[in-house]
């Protein structure tokens, strides 16, 4: 079994904080009645696969960069995700200041999505520090 | 594009020119739908995307003028640069979302990119 240090242990919690939003989308996010039913996150907009693919791609670099992907050395993974993460907290953020009938997948995608971007602004300060 | 020739002080005022224009364009169609029209500004959080390009425009103006930005320790134009790239985001998503696009959302989209890009390219002078 690998022994991760800091920086791979922030990375694979960011990466799996960004997994798990990606799925939060599918979550109930507001209740519209029994008529239309309660809609996902994925609902909102129809081009709700723009944050889900931004987000996806942060979090997998993030989990093959602390499992040591040679191919990503030319790229600086933890800054570059940390610049892609808080896609998913705006999106987020949208949604929840526009709507109302709140139901639980707006806050678990909202809590994940800020954690995520807080855990790979951590991995970008390990980075930083060497 | 070229952008060597233009000074650091320009490409920043143009930049907050851009967050204004951005800001215009937020109010103008940007879908049109038979008799029906929608404005950037019809989704309810809209004024969230108005802060942004506040805030965006406010740190390069003021960083273009010499006047004391009291985020310096961060690099403002970074975060200026991050900011835009969400109207960019913005801008976007409802391209890809909506049908019978307008005017209104490909001026947004314009001003957003030169906006960005005139920002990012100051990030690049100062990060060099």
């Amino acid at each position: 079994m690998p022994r991760f240090g800091a920086l791979e242990r922030v990375e694979i919690l960011a990466a799996v904080l960004g997994g798990l939003w990606c799925g939060a989308l599918y979550l109930p996010w507001f209740a519209m009645g029994s008529t239309v039913g309660d809609v996902t996150g994925a609902d909102m907009i129809d081009s709700s696969w723009l944050p889900l693919v931004i987000v996806a791609v942060a979090s997998g670099l993030l989990l093959l960069d602390a499992i040591s992907i040679d191919g990503l050395r030319s790229l600086p993974v933890p800054a570059f995700s940390t610049f892609l993460m808080p896609v998913g907290l705006f999106y987020t953020a949208l949604f929840i200041l526009a709507g109302e009938d709140f139901m639980y997948g707006a806050w678990v995608a909202l809590g994940l999505s800020a954690a995520a971007v807080v855990f790979s602004a951590m991995a970008w300060v390990i980075d930083r520090r060497g | 594009m070229d952008l060597q020739g233009i000074s650091r002080e320009q490409k920043e005022l143009g930049a907050a020119v851009c967050m204004l224009l951005f800001i215009i364009s937020l109010f103008l169609k940007w879908q049109t739908f038979g008799p029906i029209s929608g404005s950037g500004a019809d989704l309810g959080s809209w004024w969230l995307v108005l802060i942004i390009a506040l805030v965006a425009g406010a740190i390069v103006a003021a960083d273009s003028l010499n006047m004391e930005i009291p985020l310096r320790r961060m690099n403002p134009t970074s975060l200026a640069t991050y900011l835009m790239s969400l109207l960019v985001f913005y801008s976007l998503v409802f391209i890809f979302a909506i049908d019978g696009l307008s005017y209104g959302v490909w001026l947004a989209l314009i001003f957003s990119v030169i906006g960005l890009a005139l920002t990012y390219s100051v990030y690049r002078q100062d990060t060099r």
